[in-house]
């Protein structure tokens, strides 16, 4: 693990410079109520060992004294007071469906969702219980040598394991929401696939869907060993409905020598909701990460894919569609580091923006010394259905070896009349023929998911795309 | 604290705000009260005085900035020479309507510090106005050993055109040179700029520029910065009139351990502007450089033109490139792009002179001087002579 | 024999700038005909089939347009197509990342929602009609007009036209960029689709395509209106003559 913190302290050293500058800042973002002992039942209500609850109470007080991010969205509205209620051990669920958003409700049925996804979906749902789909593919796996069950019960049944990966992709003192993550989680996958076993099956988050719904806090962790192959989806386009308003995720994976992994996002968080998302994978040699990523809801959302190319040959491909709609500012990018030689990079980032949304991509792709014939693109597009939105797009590129490739390009565009005029003279409206635009420019992220992710989504992007343009 | 002058980055979108880095500062005296006194004791010119005197109020209130990747020298107030201040056109004999054109377009520049601090203690700055439709040819403007802060303003009138040159090539190794220029580019004129930049060892450069641009007028910028120094430029180019034209082409070369931060950015306020901004440079030894270049469109400036690109070049395992373009848009009818290549040559270009027998070292370094033939041919349109000297400057360093 | 297409006094001029393009247009259409409407380049021929089919660029400012009997001038482009009016366009638009064999069932949809013709049975009829005008599986595969070569961008119109089945189609400029083979073969399709009922109207420079597809009607159109109209032969005439000597002649009945 030497190694690994090698990396992660590189990445440190640029931060500790100026990351105890402005603690003032660190006030006003407090959470009322959270405190020492609060965590401490937590953790035994979820009966940790030892180890998790001191991780916990040193990542506390990493939180507490650190200060906001430096960039991206402005989180001075969130509310952070309800906080407590619902991470405590002993809360009780009491959503109940009438509070749902009517908006929400209309596009379950809209698209089509199944009564009892619905509830689960909208944080409601008792009676929802996916035991029955997962436990025959549950069966398949266990055969195969593959651990799959919520990051809870890994570190119960597994805690060797998960203490060799557990926050060492990323440090409490990353930024302020890892430390908060990695004090108060809570949920979330652990996924382990053994050496060259290839999954063929996308496996998915929502196999695993259980009472509480998609937690604001999870913490997941998937490793792909030595030459296996895996695809996991996480997510879903239907609009998830919580009465937190406040997420602050983390996934951690692990991609070792030769492994492959694709990990694919859609988030569709109800409109009222600030996502702050921290996904970091490690790749080894000739390991291969693919980020496959669709931010559609939330109102304010900042979420940057990250890999970090430490092995010989590792690769990285990230392709990623953000739609920032009416009242959505989403700022969302993708970071590539590239440490070890003839490592490679592709990032292709779409984004939409539409009814006076802001899309704004930030990327960080930096080239280290060692990085030698390393190669790496990146490519932004930029869809602006109106002139009541903004789209922007600011990426850092950092070369500092002599021998590296790289290139970085964007555009912004609009959709032409002359295209409007060729589809409606193909019997569309208006509306669906910019539709059938939009859908064609993220496409190449639609095809990257499993079918029937893809399916919902189109519908939904349909919805969207129509109900907004007058 | 006043923010009513213009911010180089944008920070909302209707009711959304975004947090924007501010960087830590020192609040350090150099005893600049009593300098100002002197200067504005020697002024003949009251406005300036007493424009000076609120320029004051605000840069005391300011801490010397701490930027993440550079360190400027802090500049030696002491050692500078205020009783004679350069002219003829000398900024000390600006007229009513050059301090309205200073309080109107009032910028944050490299740091709202050093412009205040170049405003403030000016001791060289040239204020160059033409008349309507006069062609007042190629202006060289000198600078002493002792220029360390320039407060310059260039007010082309109504159709007509200039060329001015600048080389700064003081040694400010025990000091920071610090300049601000602004350019006000009439209806139909057109300004050519260039700027000769030689940074020398252990030396300091701060640059801030602001330029404002009316209907059909044309701005050509050509600027070369070399040397092992420290430079940081900050160039706003407002494209406020219809159909203006604007072509800007950094070029940039680091030798030992000089570090760069150049930022250039175009603000397309009003339709059918053109915003060429094409940065190319060299890096070799230690040195390092950040080059960003934003596109900055507001909504309304449809039928923008805007191509922001950069192509930057390492000549050593342990130079550092690094570059932001930023692509800011609110209006969707525009014609606008970004590109950057770092580090490599094309494998077509690359395989044609391997063909010819160079090594990859050698085809870069070939066209790494290459870079620089296209400055030579834009200088020497002008003045050879020093299109001579910045070559040999520029080559004798690579 | 009904009428498809009845064009009255229509004058049209390009929204920007108010520039009159169409002067006075007359034309008849009926059912089962083939018309060719030809003229030298840049006299806004082209203008006249995006007219009819209610390009937002330009607006009538006098005159009328009737589809099988029916006022179309206020109707939206989508309207109209849905009618059973179809335009091969002369530069179809790129449609990046929706593939071309689902592009056509979506216009299909739209064209005949009460067909009830499955997907499966809809697809292999574009795989057919692709075959005759030798195109083949990846060329469905690919995305709309993405990347087309001249002659394929064609082939990808006239495939639409053959699979939606229109009342009047409007082939603008069907033979640019054709060589001799390509056109044969969209010739071909074109009188396949004669055949079954649908009315022509072909605008052309050239007299090429009038040999295979041969016209019941020739109109010139020279400075936005019609100069003179007639059978087969004036194509040739023309041919041999050129232009300019039907600008000084009478109009025939």
């Amino acid at each position: 693990m030497s190694d690994n913190q090698d990396i992660i302290y590189d990445l440190q050293k640029g931060q500790e410079k100026y990351d105890f500058r402005n603690k003032q800042a660190a006030k006003s973002m407090v959470i009322p109520g959270l405190n020492e002992s609060i965590i401490r039942e937590i953790s035994e209500s979820k009966s940790e060992p030892q180890w998790m609850l001191e991780q916990r109470l040193n990542a506390f007080k990493i939180y507490e004294t650190w200060h906001e991010p430096n960039f991206g969205v402005d989180l001075s509205n969130v509310d952070l007071s309800k906080i407590v209620t619902y991470i405590h051990p002993r809360y009780k669920k009491a959503t109940s469906w009438d509070n749902v958003p009517p908006e929400i409700k209309e596009t379950f049925e809209k698209l089509g969702v199944p009564q009892a996804e619905r509830l689960a979906l909208s944080g409601v749902g008792a009676q929802y219980d996916s035991e029955v789909v997962y436990h025959n593919i549950k069966t398949e796996l266990e055969s195969q040598g593959i651990i799959f069950l919520d990051t809870e019960s890994a570190v119960r049944k597994y805690p060797d394991l998960v203490k060799k990966y557990f926050m060492k992709a990323f440090s409490p003192s990353n930024h302020r929401y890892s430390a908060l993550n990695n004090a108060i989680w809570s949920g979330g996958t652990f996924l382990y696939i053994p050496p060259n076993v290839n999954v063929k099956l996308p496996l998915q988050a929502y196999f695993r869907m259980n009472n509480e719904g998609m937690g604001q806090f999870e913490h997941s962790i998937i490793i792909a060993d030595e030459g296996s192959r895996l695809h996991f989806v996480e997510g879903c386009s239907a609009p998830y409905y919580n009465a937190i308003n406040f997420h602050a995720g983390m996934v951690e994976i692990f991609v070792k020598k030769g492994a492959r992994v694709k990990y694919s996002t859609i988030q569709n968080w109800s409109k009222n909701t600030f996502n702050l998302n921290s996904k970091r994978a490690i790749v080894d040699q000739d390991g291969i990460m693919e980020w496959v990523t669709g931010s559609m809801g939330s109102h304010k959302s900042m979420t940057y894919p990250t890999s970090i190319l430490r092995g010989k040959g590792a690769k990285n491909e990230t392709i990623a569609v953000s739609f920032a709609g009416p009242n959505q500012h989403l700022d969302t990018g993708s970071k590539v580091f590239m440490f070890a030689p003839y490592t490679s990079s592709t990032v292709d980032s779409r984004s939409i923006s539409l009814g006076g949304g802001w899309s704004f991509y930030r990327g960080w792709l930096k080239v280290d010394e060692r990085a030698r014939g390393a190669k790496a693109t990146v490519r932004c597009n930029a869809l602006m259905l109106d002139n009541e939105s903004r789209s922007d797009t600011i990426p850092l590129i950092e070369v500092f070896t002599d021998d590296a490739d790289v290139g970085h390009e964007a555009k912004v565009g609009r959709i032409s009349d002359e295209q409007i005029f060729y589809l409606m003279s193909r019997g569309m409206s208006e509306k669906e023929a910019k539709s059938m635009i939009v859908r064609g420019f993220i496409e190449p992220f639609a095809k990257e998911l499993p079918l029937e992710y893809a399916i919902e989504m189109n519908k939904l992007l349909n919805l969207e795309v129509e109900s907004t343009i007058g | 604290m006043n923010t009513s002058y213009q911010k180089t980055v944008r920070s909302g979108h209707k009711n959304f705000r975004s947090v924007v880095h501010e960087p830590k500062r020192l609040f350090e005296s150099y005893s600049e009260e009593e300098v100002l006194g002197k200067i504005i004791k020697e002024s003949k010119n009251t406005m300036l005085s007493e424009y000076l005197q609120k320029r004051f109020q605000e840069y005391k209130e300011i801490g010397f900035p701490v930027f993440k990747r550079i360190s400027l020298n802090r500049p030696n107030f002491k050692a500078v020479n205020f009783e004679k201040l350069c002219g003829p056109n000398s900024i000390a004999d600006i007229d009513e309507q050059g301090m309205e054109l200073i309080k109107k377009y009032d910028f944050e520049g490299t740091d709202r510090k050093y412009l205040l601090m170049a405003e403030l203690f000016g001791n060289c700055g040239y204020y160059i106005r033409t008349q309507d439709d006069q062609d007042v040819g190629i202006i060289k403007l000198k600078y002493g050993d002792n220029s360390i802060f320039e407060n310059s303003l260039f007010n082309l009138k109504p159709g007509s055109k200039a060329v001015i040159i600048r080389q700064i090539n003081g040694n400010y190794s025990d000091t920071l040179r610090n300049g601000v220029i602004r350019g006000v580019i009439g209806r139909n004129s057109e300004l050519v700029l260039i700027n000769i930049i030689k940074t020398a060892k252990a030396g300091s450069i701060s640059e801030s520029g602001y330029f404002s641009l009316n209907d059909n007028s044309r701005l050509r910028v050509v600027e070369v910065s070399a040397g092992q120094g420290k430079y940081v430029s900050n160039y706003v180019y407002s494209m406020d009139g219809k159909n203006s034209v604007l072509r800007a082409a950094p070029l940039f070369m680091g030798a030992g351990e000089s570090v760069s931060d150049i930022f250039h950015t175009i603000k397309f306020n009003a339709p059918a502007a053109i915003g060429v901004l094409e940065a190319k440079g060299v890096l070799k030894d230690r040195s390092s450089c950040i080059f960003r270049g934003t596109l900055d469109i507001s909504k309304g400036a449809f039928d923008a033109d805007g191509k922001e690109s950069s192509f930057t070049l390492s000549l050593s395992p342990h130079a550092k490139m690094q570059t932001i373009p930023g692509l800011l848009v609110a209006e969707n009818r525009v014609n606008a792009s970004h590109a950057a290549t770092l580090g490599s040559i094309s494998e077509e270009k690359l395989y044609y002179m391997m063909n010819r027998g160079f090594s990859k070292t050698q085809a870069k370094k070939l066209i790494s001087i290459g870079i620089f033939d296209e400055l030579t041919e834009a200088l020497e349109l002008y003045d050879k002579e020093i299109a001579q000297e910045t070559v040999d400057y520029v080559y004798s360093n690579l | 024999m009904s009428k498809i297409l009845e064009i009255f006094d229509l004058r049209a001029s390009i929204k920007e700038d108010g520039r009159e393009i169409l002067k006075g247009i007359n034309l008849s259409i009926s059912e089962g005909e083939t018309h060719a409407v030809m003229g030298p380049n840049g006299s806004g021929k082209s203008t006249l089939a995006n007219v009819i089919m209610g390009n937002p660029k330009y607006e009538i400012t006098n005159g009328d347009i009737l589809f099988m009997g029916r006022s179309i001038k206020n109707l939206s482009t989508d309207e109209r197509a849905k009618l059973g009016l179809f335009m091969s366009f002369q530069m179809p638009e790129e449609i990046d990342g929706v593939k071309m064999r689902q592009f056509i069932i979506n216009s299909y949809r739209n064209m005949k929602p009460d067909d009830e013709i499955t997907v499966l049975k809809l697809s292999s009829k574009i795989s057919d009609y692709a075959r005759d005008l030798m195109l083949g599986d990846e060329f469905l595969q690919r995305y709309t007009n993405f990347g087309f070569s001249g002659g394929e961008k064609k082939k990808g119109e006239i495939l639409q036209m053959g699979v939606l089945e229109p009342r009047l189609a409007i082939l603008d400029e069907i033979d640019s960029g054709l060589d001799i083979d390509a056109m044969r073969i969209v010739a071909q399709s074109i009188t396949k689709i004669k055949s079954g009922k649908t009315a022509l109207l072909l605008i052309t420079h050239y007299q090429r395509i009038l040999n295979y597809v041969v016209p019941d009607f020739v109109h010139v159109y020279i400075d936005g209106q019609i100069v003179t109209t007639d059978g087969a032969s004036l194509a040739k005439e023309i041919e041999e003559k050129g232009y300019n000597f039907v600008k000084a002649g009478d109009v025939h009945e």
